[in-house]
């Protein structure tokens, strides 16, 4: 991981209607190639955080820095060529009138030239493996399906930060796997690309870098997934969980023999449930 | 799943009429339209004029594979108009030359009038197959293309054809997304007791506004969503956009225009010299038994 | 008509989308099973398994091509030959049939985004409509819409309020109130929780089971399994249109087909398993029989020290 800061975000305050606080004096930061999961109850702030981000809200206070660029108007075109969002609802992102259609929409906003633009299009619409239905139209595609063509629309314009608005929760358990799944291939295939995702999914959560916890527009948690879900009763809280690997762990590790089970090094359940026969046979 | 539109749906084959140019297909329905409508002097020569157009018009339909399920599914849609027609032109007091019946209180009836309803119908019915033949071999977004292709003059006097042309477009785009969800609403309602089909005028509008009002809610959502999902995509209506497709004009382009312009002419040359030939048309009329002497 | 007869049958039945169409889709093949009344029952199978079109017919907005579904005693079919015999059998004419009316009000349905649904300037109308649609006078119609927003849990406060201006889930309960207003005996709810978050979820879900409770049949389409390991009683399983069988949750997520009937498994069965590949867990029985995580922990405590002894 780049140690160098991709977004700053001071001070942040904002509310819909004069004198509500949905974000209350936000600040963090994130790193270059970085996979940030923000979790947090409806009403908790996270999309309007989102949406602060790629200015489709303006702060009341406070400031946001992309890559050392303050985020406001005058800057606002070379911000939109750094930040792209996934939002939740598939059909309502769906622009074009066909698979290759929408992948092109932003190209053309962009002003590219029409052979440049037809390569750009195959390329990603084959990264996201979407290339056999690139004719089709929207009604004939699943929601995840939808979803992809959408991470395709944002990829091919070659920009540094993804940002997924819950992008999975109108999906079915496939389309969860299959967008999952995409992301964690992204990110070995770019380690610059910059990920964050706003999610209700706490198993995502566990496998992103790092992850934000946002509680009545503050931050409650911000710090890697191990050491924030570290403190069951303190999630519990606030009504959240924590990950199956790690109530697990927790549970086990009260008994002498499980005493040096170590989450940290186990990345899937596969490995946690050989770890565990071995300490058995032992 | 069950969202078939009135003026007939796309069907993807690759037929040469899916092949052609959609800007050329879009002016020859025009020509071809104008065509149709087109007055011939009497009315021998005008049915010889339709049944030459039906027999092209029949020729392109088998050309372009368009099904012809779904166009008498539009068909069917207009006997209501086909009886409030017949009833119209049937009983309105007219003059006429060949009378059917005379009523003892001076009524006549006249098969001018039942001749006048069938030419209408066989216009409205060309007019459904010309369009059909349009709608069946030409994506919608193709004849958005072609649509801001012939507003592009209008350029000059500062008319937006790129957002109008990106608006229709959307529309396109939506309309089976609207349809399902028109669909979920009237079930969602169903259950809770409305009946669509029966009831009388109040009633319906009552159970049509408990379609309209969610239906509106649910598209006010969407297109605040829709924009600023565009928004984010970095879209900016007043700003040069490059196209990633564009229309080409090839060589077989030039001959179907030639062939449609051939057909439209002719047509047009033979209703100019309609006039002159009352003898042969007054033949067929005694063919037809139609005539009194 | 014999007491030993179920409260919902379907029989032998099939649907199909645009028969005569090159886009022809038979949605549900030969469908033969039965529920009981009390029952609570999910209905799961990967999108386009035919749970949703099946649902439907239960209140005959689809009518089954072939077979019957049987609602009480209310049978719902288009196919000719059939209501002809079902006619002679049971004695039925042409227009019982046709009720829908009377078969709707047993038989609720909240639809997936329920919130679409809602069309009346105050929250207590919106309620108010269905049961007067199935012939309750105003004063009767009032207090069941009353009624069924406290057992919602809508304050009495939000009665006069617009249902425009409610947040995502109280709009969804306010369309849940307006379907049991008309106190339907058998309630189907088709993907009640997707797209809200982890509260609003267990609300909607405690809401149901309260509902369960007091004495209807519920129907839940659903992927979401942690809603079928959690508080459904029975699980019918579809997939390719077809009916693969009617199981409890346990007997589901610890059957050996769970992969073929492509659903999404519950994150603890997905660990059962991969314990049970395990050469140690192998002939394990008293594994299989563990269904919560806290007895399984405790189960792989007290399995050490078996060992160790």
């Amino acid at each position: 991981m780049n140690e160098e800061k991709i977004i700053e975000v001071k001070n942040l305050t904002f509310g819909y209607e004069k004198g509500e606080r949905i974000l209350d004096n936000v600040s963090f930061s994130i790193s270059k190639g970085e996979y940030v999961t923000l979790i947090g109850h409806n009403g908790s702030g996270k999309s309007t955080l989102a949406k602060l981000l790629s200015f489709i809200l303006t702060p009341d206070s406070g400031e946001i820095y992309i890559e050392n660029q303050s985020l406001e108007e005058k800057s606002i075109d070379s911000i939109r060529n750094k930040i792209g969002i996934v939002f939740q609802n598939p059909d309502n992102q769906f622009i074009g009138s066909s698979v290759e259609d929408d992948i092109a929409f932003g190209l053309e906003n962009r002003n590219i030239e029409q052979a440049k633009m037809k390569e750009i299009v195959k390329e990603y619409a084959k990264k996201v493996g979407m290339l056999e239905y690139i004719k089709k139209e929207p009604e004939e595609l699943s929601g995840g399906q939808k979803q992809r063509v959408a991470i395709a629309g944002i990829l091919a314009l070659n920009l540094k930060i993804i940002i997924f608005d819950e992008a999975t929760s109108m999906l079915d358990p496939e389309g969860v796997e299959e967008i999952r799944n995409l992301i964690l291939e992204m990110k070995k295939e770019d380690k610059e690309l910059t990920f964050i995702s706003i999610t209700h999914d706490i198993e995502e959560a566990y496998l992103s870098d790092r992850v934000i916890i946002l509680n009545e527009g503050k931050i409650y948690k911000n710090d890697c997934p191990l050491k924030v879900f570290e403190n069951e009763e303190e999630i519990k809280k606030i009504g959240l969980d924590i990950p199956f690997i790690m109530k697990i762990t927790n549970k086990l590790k009260k008994d002498e023999r499980f005493k040096d089970l170590n989450y940290d090094k186990i990345k899937n359940l596969k490995e946690l449930s050989e770890i565990i026969c071995q300490k058995l046979e032992a | 799943m069950a969202t078939t539109s009135i003026l007939g749906k796309y069907s993807p084959y690759n037929t040469i009429l899916h092949r052609i140019d959609p800007r050329l297909k879009l002016f020859s329905l025009i020509l071809l339209m104008v065509v149709v409508f087109l007055p011939f002097g009497n009315y021998t020569n005008r049915f010889m004029v339709l049944g030459v157009l039906a027999l092209f018009i029949f020729i392109l339909m088998l050309v372009g594979r368009v099904s012809f399920a779904s166009f008498f599914k539009s068909l069917k849609a207009m006997w209501l108009m086909f009886i409030f027609l017949l009833i119209f032109m049937f009983f309105i007091p007219s003059e006429g030359k060949y009378p059917i019946h005379s009523f003892s209180n001076g009524y006549t009836l006249y098969y001018d009038g039942l001749l006048q309803v069938a030419h209408i119908m066989l216009r409205l019915i060309l007019m459904i197959a010309l369009t059909i033949v349009l709608t069946s071999t030409t994506t919608p977004m193709e004849i958005t293309y072609s649509l801001e292709w012939f507003l592009a003059p209008l350029k000059l006097v500062r008319f937006p054809t790129q957002i109008v042309s990106l608006t229709i477009s959307l529309a396109l785009r939506f309309i089976p997304t609207l349809l399902n969800e028109t669909n979920r609403i009237m079930n969602a309602q169903k259950s809770r007791g409305v009946d669509y089909n029966r009831g009388f005028l109040t009633s319906k509008i009552k159970s049509i506004t408990t379609l309209i009002i969610p239906l509106l809610v649910s598209c006010f959502s969407r297109s605040d969503e829709l924009a600023v999902a565009m928004e984010a995509r970095g879209y900016n209506p007043y700003v040069k956009r490059s196209r990633y497709k564009t229309l080409k004009f090839r060589l077989r382009d030039l001959f179907s225009i030639i062939i449609v312009i051939i057909i439209a002419g002719g047509v047009i040359a033979f209703s100019v010299c309609s006039s002159n030939i009352e003898g042969f048309s007054d033949l067929i009329n005694l063919l037809w038994g139609i005539k009194t002497i | 008509m014999s007491k030993t007869r179920s409260l919902i049958e379907f029989h032998n039945i099939s649907f199909i989308y645009n028969k005569k169409d090159p886009n022809r889709f038979d949605a549900i093949k030969n469908i033969n099973f039965t529920l009981e009344k009390g029952d609570f029952v999910a209905l799961v199978g990967k999108t386009g398994s035919g749970k949703s079109t099946l649902v439907q017919t239960l209140n005959a907005l689809l009518l089954p091509n072939e077979g019957y579904t049987r609602v009480q005693d209310f049978y719902i079919t288009q196919n000719k030959e059939l209501k002809k015999t079902l006619k002679k059998e049971h004695n039925l004419k042409g227009k019982d049939f046709k009720n829908y009316s009377n078969l709707r009000k047993e038989v609720g349905i909240v639809f997936q985004f329920p919130e679409y649904q809602l069309f009346s300037d105050s929250v207590l109308k919106d309620v108010m409509f269905g049961p007067k649609n199935f012939g309750m006078k105003e004063e009767e119609a009032k207090e069941a819409a009353i009624n069924a927003l406290n057992s919602v849990g809508i304050d009495k406060s939000y009665f006069k309020r617009s249902p425009f201006e409610l947040s995502g889930g109280e709009k969804r309960r306010v369309a849940i109130a307006g379907i049991i207003a008309s106190n339907p005996s058998i309630l189907i709810l088709d993907e009640p929780t997707v797209g809200l978050d982890p509260n609003g979820k267990e609300e909607i879900l405690n809401l149901i089971k309260k509902i369960h409770e007091s004495g209807k049949t519920i129907i839940v389409v659903t992927h979401d399994m942690d809603l079928v390991m959690n508080y459904a009683q029975k699980v019918v399983v579809l997939k390719d249109s077809k009916y693969i069988g009617t199981k409890t949750p346990k007997e589901l997520f610890n059957s050996k087909d769970l992969t073929d009937y492509s659903l999404e498994i519950p994150t603890f069965y997905k660990f059962k398993k991969l314990l049970k590949n395990n050469e140690l867990f192998k002939d394990d029985k008293s594994l299989e029989n563990i269904d919560d995580l806290d007895s399984l922990t405790d189960y792989l405590l007290t399995f050490k020290k078996e060992k160790s002894n």
